[in-house]
């Protein structure tokens, strides 16, 4: 498959960030739930600005959690933590949501985008809310192998296709950070390697940071850094291995 | 696994159930109150004399025009809201479908959902329905219509008869919208919710456009013609008008969407919202466009008489005019509000992803408010349009006049009134879908 690899612009978000300077920080951080279970406890975590953290462990481990938490979806119960040089503990919700509309982008297994409305008009969506317009539709959509079917409605295309709408919707706006919570899950593992090429190039070309749940080793190990959870505790936290060792790895952790 | 499936729909969206049940119980309280009415002007203990002035004053035979109408309104709505309702859950039928269940098994469970609903609906209606009919006798005595000799009887058999119309219909409304998704493959029906219809059919344009243009020619025929001739043929022009304005109801909301755009950065995102669900929307569009264009027509008419010929209406004709027109409106109010709090609770997931994608709150319920007052100038603007071509050329006939003689007073509040009722249709439902955190509605 000949994809068009137009590149991006160079982004100017992630660079004026510090390099040495957090863009996500979470600081003793814990999460229990109202039928008092633990999901994350106590959890310090900093990633710097251009890394592609990813996080594992097993169903239960507080992966999704750590995520919402990290980006202003859910707030913690004890502990801190840090967006984009911003401390969101006890931020205001309408202040958090901008705060995520200019400076985080989002990918989810589900997609979540709008299925009713155009490729374009989901890419454009951040920007229609007020939030900053990084890029054009039309050059995100290029980058991520989608150019001329902006006018397509969503519903009609496929989950690969789907799932590069949302990275170019994540892309848009110049994000500082793009949360990624099993991006390919529903995806076969061809298709899902596409997708993984792109939040790496994202990574590498634009400076952007990724913080992405995963389950899946063979998606871990395009990351540059792995961290491990178990029972709501980080259990390791080092540079990615490779594949079959991030398997052993995960397998350790989850037993 | 029954009790399961019903269980599921009652207890996702409680609120999908609000819908029917309201319609039921004003379908229970009109057809009681109607029934209750028609046995007090008949009943047996009433003297000659005051059975003599009844009889010459056609109010028996308004009465017995006025049941059927409210028994046939009520089919209609409550049937079309449970059908609606039941619509909604074609993806959890697919599912359930798919782990099992047979068609018989998912007709029980729908028709047994449409009974827990329609049973307690109707029985609120009851004690409503006997203050209406006890109000309606009081106010055509306090008119001078009927003597008042005649006292109110609550009708013991009304009971039963509204409970076979409403739980009957529910229950046939029901077993229709389930008929497709019980039937065909289980994944076929999964696919179909994933990527609904939204085209306007061609045909039905065209129709519309037929219906309008047939509509604005006997209009201008009936302007030539005597007075009592053009009243008769006045009914045809509002039908023809309101029921092609209702098949073109989809189109008019694509062609009104662009204006959503004007009413600011939320109304931009309305705009595309409201292109591609116009088909939804229709559903409120066209019993607003009916009410309104029926209930114009009236006070233009009637206004302007008075105006022109300065004999103001008799007030017992007032009286009735006003409790007709009134048991429409509030028929169509209900149809109304059905369509949009269903519209509104589709929309819980895209509302959702509104705000992952950065939307605030506000933001998303912007958008809702702009949706619904594009909703209201498009119904307003169409009712006025047919209002217009049906009562011009009755002045026109009956007076020599082209002037419409109406009261501001009527125009102020009849546009805060279906202004308010979008609204309350649309933010309400919008405002408690909201208050689930984004990330749990998605998922």
């Amino acid at each position: 498959m000949n994809r068009v690899s137009a590149r991006l612009p160079v982004a100017r978000t992630a660079t004026s960030l510090n390099g040495m300077e957090s863009v996500v920080e979470l600081e003793g951080t814990s999460r229990r739930y109202r039928g008092g279970v633990l999901a994350l406890d106590n959890v310090s975590l900093a990633v710097p600005a251009g890394q592609f953290v990813a996080v594992m462990g097993a169903t239960g481990s507080g992966k999704s959690t750590l995520l919402h938490c990290a980006a202003g979806l859910d707030r913690p119960t004890t502990g801190r933590v840090r967006l984009a040089g911003r401390d969101i503990t006890r931020m205001r919700e309408s202040a958090l949501t901008r705060l995520r509309r200019d400076r985080v982008g989002f990918v989810f297994q589900s997609y979540n985008l709008l299925s009713e409305l155009s490729v374009e008009q989901n890419v454009a969506l951040p920007a229609r809310l007020g939030g900053p317009r990084r890029y054009q539709s039309d050059d995100v959509l290029a980058a991520v192998g989608l150019g001329g079917l902006g006018r397509r409605p969503v519903g009609e295309l496929s989950g690969g296709q789907l799932q590069r709408v949302a990275i170019a919707r994540a892309l848009a706006t110049g994000p500082a950070v793009i949360f990624a919570d099993e991006p390919t899950g529903a995806l076969d593992p061809t298709t899902g390697g596409r997708i993984l090429a792109l939040l790496r190039r994202a990574v590498d070309v634009d400076g952007v940071t990724v913080v992405m749940v995963t389950h899946d080793p063979a998606a871990a190990a395009w990351s540059d850094r792995l961290v491990l959870l178990r029972a709501g505790t980080v259990a390791a936290d080092s540079a990615t291995p490779d594949e079959s060792t991030i398997g052993a790895e995960l397998a350790a952790v989850a037993a | 696994m029954m009790a399961g499936l019903t269980r599921q729909a009652l207890k996702r969206s409680p609120w999908a159930f609000f819908g029917p049940a309201s319609t039921q119980a004003l379908a229970a309280t009109v057809v009681i109150a109607s029934l209750c009415a028609v046995h007090s002007l008949n009943a047996g203990g009433l003297d000659p004399a005051t059975r003599a002035v009844l009889s010459d004053s056609g109010i028996l035979d308004v009465a017995a025009l006025f049941l059927p109408i409210s028994i046939y309104l009520s089919i209609i709505i409550v049937g079309l809201t449970m059908t609606a309702s039941i619509a909604r859950q074609a993806r959890d039928i697919a599912l359930v479908r798919a782990v099992g269940a047979s068609p018989a098994q998912v007709r029980r469970a729908v028709a047994l959902q449409a009974a827990i609903v329609a049973v307690p609906a109707t029985l609120a209606g009851v004690p409503l329905g006997v203050l209406a009919g006890r109000a309606w006798i009081g106010g055509l005595a306090s008119h001078g219509v009927i003597p008042d000799t005649v006292a109110f009887h609550a009708y013991p058999a009304a009971l039963p008869i509204a409970l076979a119309i409403t739980v009957g219909t529910s229950l046939l409304g029901a077993l229709i919208a389930a008929i497709r998704p019980s039937r065909v493959r289980p994944a076929v029906a999964l696919a179909e919710t994933g990527a609904p219809r939204r085209r306007i059919g061609g045909v039905r344009t065209v129709i519309g456009l037929v219906l309008v243009a047939g509509g604005v020619a006997l209009s201008i025929w009936v302007s030539g013609l005597d007075a009592e001739q053009a009243d008769v043929a006045g009914l045809g022009v509002l039908l023809a008008m309101c029921v092609g304005a209702g098949l073109l109801g989809p189109a008019l909301l694509r062609v009104a969407a662009p204006f959503a755009r004007l009413l600011g950065p939320s109304g931009v995102l309305a705009a595309d919202n409201l292109a591609v669900r116009a088909k939804a929307y229709s559903g409120a569009l066209v019993p607003l466009t009916l009410a309104i264009a029926f209930a114009a027509v009236k006070v233009i008419v009637f206004s302007t008489t008075t105006h022109v010929t300065g004999v103001p209406l008799d007030a017992g004709d007032r009286w009735l005019e006003v409790t007709g027109t009134g048991v429409y409106a509030a028929f169509a109010a209900a149809a109304a509000l059905n369509s949009l709090i269903t519209v509104v609770l589709a929309r819980r997931r895209d509302l959702a992803v509104l705000r992952l994608a950065g939307g605030t709150t506000a933001r998303a319920l912007g958008v809702v408010i702009c949706e619904a007052l594009s909703v209201t100038g498009t119904a307003i603007l169409v009712a006025a349009a047919v209002a217009a071509t049906t009562a011009l050329p009755l002045l026109h006939t009956a007076l020599g006049t082209w002037t419409v003689y109406a009261p501001a007073g009527f125009w102020v509040a009849g546009v805060l009134g279906v202004a308010a009722l979008v609204l309350a249709g649309t933010v309400i439902p919008a405002a408690l879908v909201l208050r689930t955190p984004p990330i749990e509605a998605v998922g």
